[in-house]
């Protein structure tokens, strides 16, 4: 051993003769106590409530990393509220411990949790990375990666969902390359890394993954594969790309049509194909069922675009400007706010729609036209918007 | 603690280890507060889990090891306060200053350390667990392990030097 090394042995040694005084003692086992019980509770709420009844009736609460480490002061709601009213009754909480259940326990002993109400989930991972989220599926399903404190992935995708919310998440799967991923209940899917590419893995509700198609995915931006309602829609390695769409991972694939596929809100795919113009990018909306097709033109676009659909909406994110065109008018409506900087993510919901960056987000609610700047990422789906701020994330019914 | 009722195991398991794991979360942390929270979660998250950690030989390990991963996981948080050595008074020439010197640089240095750093120096030097024994507890590989604990030694070294006091004392030691 060093000298160094000796030294800081001894100063760490000096340290463990520190003893708790009595009323420290007290005062963290009375913690203690109160936050078994509110845990074990939530823990049994969280087993018990079906995922599609799950409702946050207002804001978001955001836990804390260290539950109770400063009770007066935990954060106050983030409101993502269509109204004024709604906003309001965002910011109701009591100063109680925060449940991490949508509600503040108004006498910090540990309040039975409101019905309906939702929760959220520590970063830290078993394997000592912190999880770091690709996004959401439409029924709050969480995807994400490991990623060390060097940024290094730990090539394993965990999820979590609204059954197991409060629980940390569980690894699915183990993938070298692993960048994204996407799923529901029913259907998850990643990309691997193979000699020429990467080609596209599912797992389903049992069984081992299986390799879905023989071409491929293609890794771009936004267009690279999606999951909704069970199916799986994906961009293929061929040039120029080609659509395929499977139901479940059994399913046999089914070419849709040339081109990429950059969103899929079911029924509807949206596909990226070459205009007729320089000045714009022809974009197909195809009936994953029927193969019925319309076509559109949106300004032009690059391959770093980001693009993402919903119920009734497509959003293309551009050169730092969000724009989110109606789909049943193609009316575009941008959005006067700057896009936070860096690498980034978009996601869209039946309500909101959510630019993210490792660090910051902007979620966008198209029916007020209102955007909510927050630090720390956020990711939309369906009627889901999962925040995260600070170690804590938050996964909210937002209609 | 194989029998009898669970929750009452926990109560006394707590009340008879509370100092040692206390005085465990002040050497992973070097201060008060911090080792509050961190004694106060660890218990919390094996309270929880009682019924399953109870059947194991060794519920203390257990905590421990919770304190030693929360500590090795707060790397993103920010550090909001920092302790650093007293105000520089009137320099004298006595040759016992001079192990104060170092002895309060490497304080700072300590507790300026990113936690989970501070973490592997814990399992590594005050625990004296192997390399591999410390990647196990921590949940990482032992490269990490190993490459943590050097960075922390070289923080430390450079950390005891930036010690403005510290400094001072080379200077001296330079120029005589």
């Amino acid at each position: 051993m060093e000298d160094l090394e000796r030294l800081v042995a001894g100063r760490l040694q000096a340290l463990d003769g520190a003893e708790p005084s009595e009323d420290m003692r007290e005062r963290v086992l009375g913690r203690v106590n109160r936050q078994v019980v509110v845990r074990r509770r939530r823990r049994r709420a969280a087993g018990s409530v079906a995922g599609a009844s799950l409702v946050v009736a207002g804001g978001l609460t955001l836990p804390s990393l260290l539950p109770n480490a400063d009770e007066g002061t935990a954060p106050q709601p983030l409101a993502v509220a269509s109204s004024k009213a709604e906003q309001e009754r965002g910011q109701t909480g009591g100063t109680g411990p925060d449940l991490g259940v949508g509600q503040r326990d108004p006498d910090g002993t540990g309040g039975q949790p409101a019905p309906g109400a939702a929760g959220g989930f520590g970063r830290d991972l078993p394997t000592g990375k912190m999880l770091t989220v690709f996004g959401i599926g439409p029924d709050g399903t969480v995807l994400g990666t490991g990623v060390g404190p060097n940024g290094r992935s730990d090539r394993t995708l965990w999820r979590t969902d609204l059954s197991g919310l409060l629980g940390a998440p569980v690894p699915v799967a183990k993938a070298d390359g692993l960048y994204t991923a996407a799923g529901s209940g029913e259907v998850t899917v990643w990309p691997e890394r193979t000699d020429d590419g990467f080609q596209l893995m599912c797992q389903g509700p049992e069984g081992d993954p299986v390799q879905l198609g023989e071409t491929g995915v293609a890794r771009r931006a936004s267009a690279g594969f999606h999951v909704d309602e069970g199916f799986v829609v994906w961009t293929d390695r061929s040039p120029g790309g080609k659509v395929w769409t499977a139901r479940g991972c059994a399913d046999d694939p089914s070419p849709l049509t040339e081109g990429y596929a950059a969103g899929f809100s079911f029924p509807y795919v949206y596909v990226l194909r070459e205009a007729e113009d320089d000045a714009g990018t022809g974009l197909r909306r195809v009936d994953v069922q029927t193969g019925a097709a319309e076509d559109h033109e949106i300004p032009a676009t690059t391959k770093d675009t980001l693009y993402a659909a919903a119920d009734g909406t497509f959003a293309v994110a551009d050169q730092g400007s969000l724009t989110v065109y109606d789909t049943s008018t193609w009316e575009p409506e941008t959005v006067p706010d700057p896009l936070p900087e860096g690498d980034a993510t978009l996601t869209a919901g039946d309500d909101v729609i959510a630019y993210t960056t490792p660090d910051e987000s902007l979620v966008y609610a198209p029916a007020t036209k209102t955007t909510t700047p927050r630090d720390g990422t956020s990711y939309a789906n369906g009627p889901y918007l999962l925040t995260r701020e600070g170690n804590s994330f938050t996964l909210t019914r937002t209609s | 603690m194989r029998s009898g009722d669970p929750d009452r195991q926990f109560d006394e398991f707590v009340a008879h280890r509370f100092p040692a794991l206390y005085r465990y979360a002040y050497v992973l942390t070097g201060n008060q507060h911090d080792a509050e929270d961190l004694v106060q979660e660890a218990l919390t998250r094996t309270g929880v889990a009682w019924s399953r950690i109870r059947r194991k030989d060794d519920p203390e390990g257990y905590v421990r090891t919770t304190m030693a991963r929360i500590m090795a996981n707060r790397w993103r948080r920010p550090k909001l306060e920092h302790l650093v050595p007293g105000v520089p008074e009137t320099a004298v020439d006595d040759p016992g200053l001079d192990r104060v010197h170092e002895v309060d640089g490497l304080d700072a240095a300590l507790q300026a350390l990113p936690p989970r750093m501070r973490a592997v120096l814990v399992l590594r030097y005050f625990e004296q667990l192997s390399e591999e024994e410390t990647a196990r507890a921590l949940g990482c590989s032992r490269g990490t392990v190993k490459s943590q604990a050097s960075r922390a030694l070289a923080k430390l070294r450079a950390g005891m030097l930036d010690d403005p006091e510290r400094a001072l004392m080379e200077d001296r030691r330079g120029r005589s």
